[in-house]
């Protein structure tokens, strides 16, 4: 009858650019899950911050990200096409990637996750503040 | 699919009522006039977080000049002090530096501030939190897009322009702040004409009752306040507080329970719980909130020592009823919560041997961390509980050892000496009553059992 934490992990665990080739993020390779990370999800769309050598406009990639609770796990796989790409430092870039496979069910309910989820919070955080 | 939120968990939560936003009637141009001259701090580790929270900021009025970032806590608190930022974007923890820290920080330096969580952290208990705090908004990473900016904007358009009710609330807490308990009194009784379901009216009343006295007009306040909202926060935890404070430890825990199943428990208030739980001899349910407690995100350190004390007086609870299996889980947790105590574990053995548990007193013992097992507490234990297990002649060679090497307590002097009675072995029956003797004057007689 208690809490649970519900705190959403979300991970790139895959990341391969198959315009060149190049698979920069294995599953199961922890060591560079960290150089990924899904900053914000947009309609047909992710921004993702990225190794600023990963990929370049243009380039078509395969994407594998993942979003864990204590209690859940959903997956998501896509191949996407590097539309927009931002230097935020030396290393990292910030990339948007159009996801070919945004009209898979998939997709859809990995984009309710998030959007149940702050609802959950936004309502829970206002009824307690009463207001 | 299950969605990744608390209500889908196995228990059952009752809906929260939804608590509908007034209009605010703020378009976009009062926000850019609010946002033009004010300055904004995110604390954020994430690059591409920073970047999209300043974007949007910069889309709702922000200058580009006026916006700072810092991914450590003591770069947050300088810029703080050097820009004062009105307007502060954190994340909920960052390497266990946590926001709401900052918040505390900031409100020394800045009158009015807006503090808005954007944080991958969503546990109801951060989000309780939060909304007890003077958080304004708690904004869920990743970030959905094009809804960013209204969420931003949410946060800041109650501040800008708060619909006449809060502002009424508003006024008379900054009276209440100040002390002048009648003001604030009018002006919330005002405030109840102006709400359609006034529980927040309600609740400032009965906490402006409890400062003039502690009666029952502040429960019939906060009784009010539920009559309109029956599952309001405010009220519900007022209501709790009160008669916890009035020492009605029963009806406290009544409010409590009904509280639990709208909200979670906050880290600051799960020690006080679980405290009322063991006065009022609801043992069960410290083993729920010890799940509870192994779930917090941030344990603190007094609530450790709460809830170890709590497990160890429901095991205690459970050895009277001579439920031993469930007295030694209670026992192992409390341990477990202690860090392996060494005190703790001796206590615990000490319990399991009174009531002749060897088997659940020899479990506890392997509970000693392996500095701990050569002490001489340690051993001592060990005999107590080997006492059960060996033959005679066994136990007095083990006793007699540990007399020799020093290690014996008035336990195995009175051991040694029982089973030599035993055997007529006068010459050194008189040699071990001296030594003990010598350490424990007047104490060497035979053990009772």
């Amino acid at each position: 009858m208690w809490i649970k934490n519900s705190s959403l992990e979300v991970e790139v665990v895959f990341f391969e650019n198959t315009t060149t080739h190049v698979v920069h993020l294995e599953e199961g390779d922890s060591s560079k899950v960290s150089a990924f990370e899904v900053s914000q999800i947009l309609e047909g769309q992710l921004k993702v911050r990225a190794p600023k050598t990963a990929c370049v406009i243009g380039h078509q990639i395969d994407i594998v990200v993942e979003a864990r609770t204590k209690t859940n796990e959903w997956k998501f796989r896509s191949r996407a096409k590097v539309t927009e790409h931002e230097k935020l430092n030396e290393e990292e870039a910030e990339v948007v990637i159009d996801l070919h496979n945004k009209n898979d069910i998939d997709y859809e309910r990995f984009m309710q996750v998030f959007e149940s989820l702050q609802d959950e919070v936004s309502q829970l955080f206002n009824a307690i503040k009463g207001n | 699919m299950k969605s990744a939120n608390c209500s889908t968990q196995s228990r059952a939560i009752k809906r929260v009522e939804v608590v509908t936003e007034k209009q605010n009637n703020v378009d976009d141009s009062q926000i850019k006039d609010f946002l033009r001259s004010k300055k904004v701090l995110v604390f954020d580790q994430s690059a591409s977080s920073r970047k999209a929270l300043f974007d949007a900021m910069k889309v709702l009025g922000c200058q580009s000049s006026n916006l700072f970032h810092a991914n450590k806590l003591e770069n947050a608190a300088a810029i703080v002090k050097a820009e004062k930022p009105e307007i502060i974007i954190s994340e909920y923890e960052i390497h266990g530096q946590f926001g709401l820290v900052l918040l505390e920080f900031a409100k020394n330096f800045v009158e009015e501030i807006v503090f808005i969580l954007a944080t991958t952290t969503a546990s109801e208990a951060s989000v309780a939190e939060a909304a007890e705090e003077d958080v304004d908004g708690y904004i869920v990473k990743p970030f959905i897009g094009d809804k960013l900016q209204g969420y931003l904007r949410r946060a800041l358009v109650n501040k800008i322009s708060p619909p006449p009710y809060i502002a009424k609330i508003n006024d008379g807490k900054a009276a209440f702040e100040e002390k002048n308990v009648d003001e604030a009194r009018t002006i919330f009784e005002e405030a109840l004409k102006l709400g359609e379901k006034p529980s927040l009216a309600h609740y400032y009343l009965g906490q402006v009752e409890e400062t003039v006295e502690l009666s029952d007009k502040s429960l019939d306040h906060y009784d009010a306040g539920l009559e309109f909202i029956p599952n309001h926060y405010k009220c519900m935890v007022a209501k709790f507080e009160y008669l916890d404070k009035a020492k009605r430890p029963a009806e406290a825990y009544t409010a409590v329970q009904d509280m639990l199943m709208y909200y979670p428990i906050t880290p600051q208030r799960l020690g006080r719980i679980i405290y009322l739980a063991i006065q009022t001899k609801h043992f069960s349910d410290v083993l729920e909130y010890y799940r509870v407690y192994q779930d917090l995100d941030h344990k603190p350190e007094k609530l450790q020592v709460i809830v170890k004390a709590a497990l160890f007086t429901c095991g205690k609870f459970l050895m009277k009823r001579q439920e031993y299996d469930e007295a030694c889980q209670q026992f192992e947790k409390s341990v477990l919560c202690s860090k392996r105590n060494p005190e703790l574990i001796g206590r615990c053995v000490e319990e399991m041997l009174k009531a002749k548990q060897a088997k659940h007193a020899d479990k506890l013992l392997k509970l000693f961390s392996q500095q701990d097992i050569i002490t001489s507490k340690y051993k001592q234990l060990e005999f107590r509980v080997e006492c059960f297990r060996l033959t005679k002649p066994a136990i007095l060679r083990l006793g007699v050892r540990m007399i020799e090497d020093e290690e014996a307590d008035l336990y195995v002097f009175q051991k040694v000496i029982s089973l030599l009675e035993e055997d007529g072995a006068e010459r050194l029956i008189k040699k071990y009553k001296d030594m003990g003797n010598r350490i424990y004057p007047d104490h060497i007689e035979l053990p009772e059992d």
